[in-house]
């Protein structure tokens, strides 16, 4: 009981406290458009869907393992999945990062 | 009220130190001290140590000691997807951690090779992300500097630095 009370107050207060950052966040209008525009957008917006997806889809498998008492597996397709999305997140990102630096030497090659 | 705090805080510590002690003394003078009664001393001991130390972390938390509200952004404001998924599986994982362990049959919970590999995943994707990040920092800097060399043309950016918020 008290255990799960003290991980309640936790949970409150980490709720609180990130929400309050991200509103503070949100109001910039710099960070309006943060998942839609901008050079990788699409980038994050596929990973924050696949993330979200795999633990939500790990969270309704752990009412059948309460029984076993061990955590559920994460099924191979997922990790799959989670890792195909965040490595194109991470390529991107890479791509971006030299994008500047390719173009301009294959112009001053030109 | 800071120092009220701090002496209760420190009043706790004192109490939960001297118990045990109390409990030896007792059970030497009154009764035969065996190691399961020793036991069930020291985890009771540990129990309150770490309820203490939650009570601590979530005060200073609820009084901005410990700052959190920039948990899911870069040090320039922006938001950071990597460390955003790494909270999302990190969380994800240890709730589940705990309600195995209070809704469970009591035993500690095994934890399969996959969730490893998830939790790896997430962390490699968020330790990649800001060694880019960080190496994009550098080109950048380093290319704003005059030219020096023959190659100053090749590294030189012309739009945007492109070290946004991963």
């Amino acid at each position: 009981m008290e255990l799960a009370l003290l991980i309640a107050c936790f949970a409150a207060v980490l709720a609180g406290k990130i929400l309050r950052g991200a509103a503070q966040w949100a109001r910039h209008p710099e960070n309006r458009n943060a998942l839609r525009g901008g050079k990788s957008g699409g980038l994050r917006l596929q990973m924050l869907a696949a993330s979200l997806v795999t633990a939500l889809y790990y969270l309704s498998r752990l009412p059948q393992s309460a029984a076993s008492g061990n955590l559920p597996p994460v099924q191979p397709y997922a990790l799959a999945i989670l890792a195909g999305s965040q490595a194109v997140f991470l390529v991107g990102m890479a791509r971006n990062l030299l994008r500047p630096f390719v173009s301009l030497k294959s112009e001053g090659e030109k | 009220m800071d120092n009220l705090w701090k002496n209760i805080i420190r009043a706790a510590f004192v109490l939960v130190g001297l118990c045990p002690v109390v409990m030896v003394i007792y059970f030497a003078l009154f009764r035969t001290l065996t190691k399961e009664y020793l036991l069930l001393v020291l985890g009771a001991e540990l129990a309150v140590l770490l309820f203490i130390f939650g009570v601590i972390v979530l005060y200073a938390l609820a009084t901005d000691q410990i700052k959190i509200d920039k948990l899911i952004s870069e040090p320039s404001g922006d938001a950071s997807i990597s460390r955003f998924q790494l909270l999302i599986f990190t969380f994800t994982i240890a709730l589940s951690f705990v309600y195995l362990v209070i809704i469970g049959p009591g035993k500690f919970p095994d934890v399969p090779n996959q969730v490893l590999i998830l939790l790896g995943i997430s962390a490699s994707t968020y330790g990649v992300g800001k060694g880019l990040q960080v190496a994009g920092k550098m080109v950048s800097d380093s290319s704003s500097q005059p030219p020096t060399g023959s190659d100053a043309m090749q590294t030189k950016p012309t739009g945007d630095p492109p070290t946004s918020g991963n």
